[in-house]
């Protein structure tokens, strides 16, 4: 097809377009007409049971239709909360450089809109951590020591049973991988004043929060320690 | 989380609308599903087609005007109905064997005159002469908006025949438009 043909079948297509746009009109007015007409004549009433079947058909139609709409509208919407959080966790890591005060909060924060996600970043501190030996002040019976790492940031317990609790002290310079995978419950909590994380999953129950004076992160982490347990071992440990 | 709250806020709107359209027009949408349907449960079903049809296009069908929408609803479940013969394999012999009818070259099809818009008579005044095929070939394009490989599978061809088929079509409509007019001249 040369240039020219296309051109010209450009302008048939458009100006058939106007045609048929002035056709269906007329015709819409017909059936206006018809559409009443068919009201009328009782030979022509549409069976109840096609009545109902549309009428449903709309329902669920309208329904999916929302459902779409409202996955979609939400996509977007935690898209936005994604790049938010972003933004946030790269503006606070300039500023927690500069203002021990903000940075006391700011660890709380962003234990608390990461809350979603598997990975938890928290940003390097300027100031050196405290100094001391962590320990648990309280653990439930028949619990004892069995793995204590050389630089006093692990330890691991076991009872009878073979259920075993893990206690991590970590600077708040490094990456904590909290997998959030299958998890059942999430919920921000609080140990004193720090604000935490509790995630319970299947198999296992774990506790994460920040000690912004410290510059620590802690961690409990339990194949059999309930949400109440833990926090109760988490108020009791204590800095020796 | 403002646009999920307005989603919801939304669609019960568009449940009052698409009833009250359906209310206001169901005889007209029964009746014209059996232009290509006997059967009531083919009726049902195919009319169900079209509900579908419309409610996913319902941004578009809230613009149109009355007249144009009554016809847009016409149009739909004729398509809806047209598809559903096809699918369940009902008789349905308008588009036997489309694609064995040959296709001419669409060269020298027009003159200007054929194309004047301000014509005394229009399309509705030639339309009952044209036949079915053609009739459902052009509402297709024009009126439904479907892409040719959606015309292709309606009418039983090759969606690239579908642009000779339209211009055959728009070519015979436009004689017809020429012949009724010169004779209202006389």
């Amino acid at each position: 097809m040369t240039h020219s043909e296309k051109i010209r079948e450009a302008y048939e297509d458009a100006t058939f377009n106007l045609l048929m746009e002035q056709w269906a009109t007329q015709q819409g007015e017909q059936y206006k007409t018809l559409n009443e007409q068919l009201k009328q004549d009782p030979a022509c009433a549409v069976p109840p049971e096609v009545s109902h079947a549309c009428y449903r058909t709309i329902r669920q139609e309208v329904s999916k239709s929302r459902q779409a709409k409202v996955k979609r509208a939400a996509g977007k919407a935690l898209q936005r909360a994604a790049i938010l959080i972003a933004a946030l966790v790269l503006l606070m890591t300039g500023a927690l450089a500069l203002s021990p005060v903000l940075r006391a909060h700011t660890l709380n924060l962003v234990l608390e809109t990461l809350d979603g996600h598997a990975n938890i970043s928290f940003f390097s501190s300027e100031e050196d951590s405290a100094a001391g030996i962590w320990g648990t002040g309280w653990l439930p019976d028949g619990y004892s020591c069995t793995y204590q790492s050389e630089n006093d940031t692990m330890w691991e317990f076991e009872n009878e049973a073979g259920h075993w609790i893990i206690f991590i002290v970590s600077p708040d310079t490094v990456g904590i991988d909290l997998d959030t995978e299958n998890a059942s419950v999430m919920e921000t909590v609080y140990i004193g004043a720090c604000e935490g994380l509790y995630v319970e999953r299947p198999k296992d129950n774990s506790l994460i929060w920040g000690d912004a004076a410290a510059g620590k992160v802690l961690m409990l982490h339990s194949d059999d320690l309930d949400k109440a347990t833990l926090l109760t071992v988490a108020e009791h440990v204590v800095l020796n | 989380m403002i646009s999920t709250i307005i989603c919801t806020i939304e669609d019960p709107d568009d449940r009052v609308w698409i009833c009250r359209l359906y209310e206001t027009y169901e005889p007209l949408m029964f009746w014209a599903t059996g232009k290509y349907l006997k059967n009531v449960e083919d009726r049902r079903d195919a009319l169900q087609d079209a509900v579908v049809a419309l409610i996913q296009n319902l941004d578009t069908i809230k613009t149109l005007e009355p007249p144009y929408l009554r016809t847009y609803i016409v149009c739909t479940v004729e398509s809806r109905s047209i598809n559903l013969a096809k699918r369940r394999n009902l008789e349905l012999r308008l588009f036997d064997d489309l694609d064995r009818v040959p296709v001419e070259p669409a060269a020298n099809l027009t003159e200007d005159h054929f194309w004047q818009l301000s014509a005394k008579k229009v399309l509705s005044d030639i339309w009952p002469k044209l036949s079915t095929q053609e009739r459902v070939l052009l509402e297709s394009k024009y009126i439904l908006g479907y892409q040719d490989r959606e015309i292709g599978e309606l009418l039983g061809c090759k969606a690239s025949s579908v642009r000779m088929y339209l211009t055959r079509a728009r070519r015979k409509a436009m004689e017809l438009l020429t012949e009724v007019n010169q004779l209202d001249a006389l």
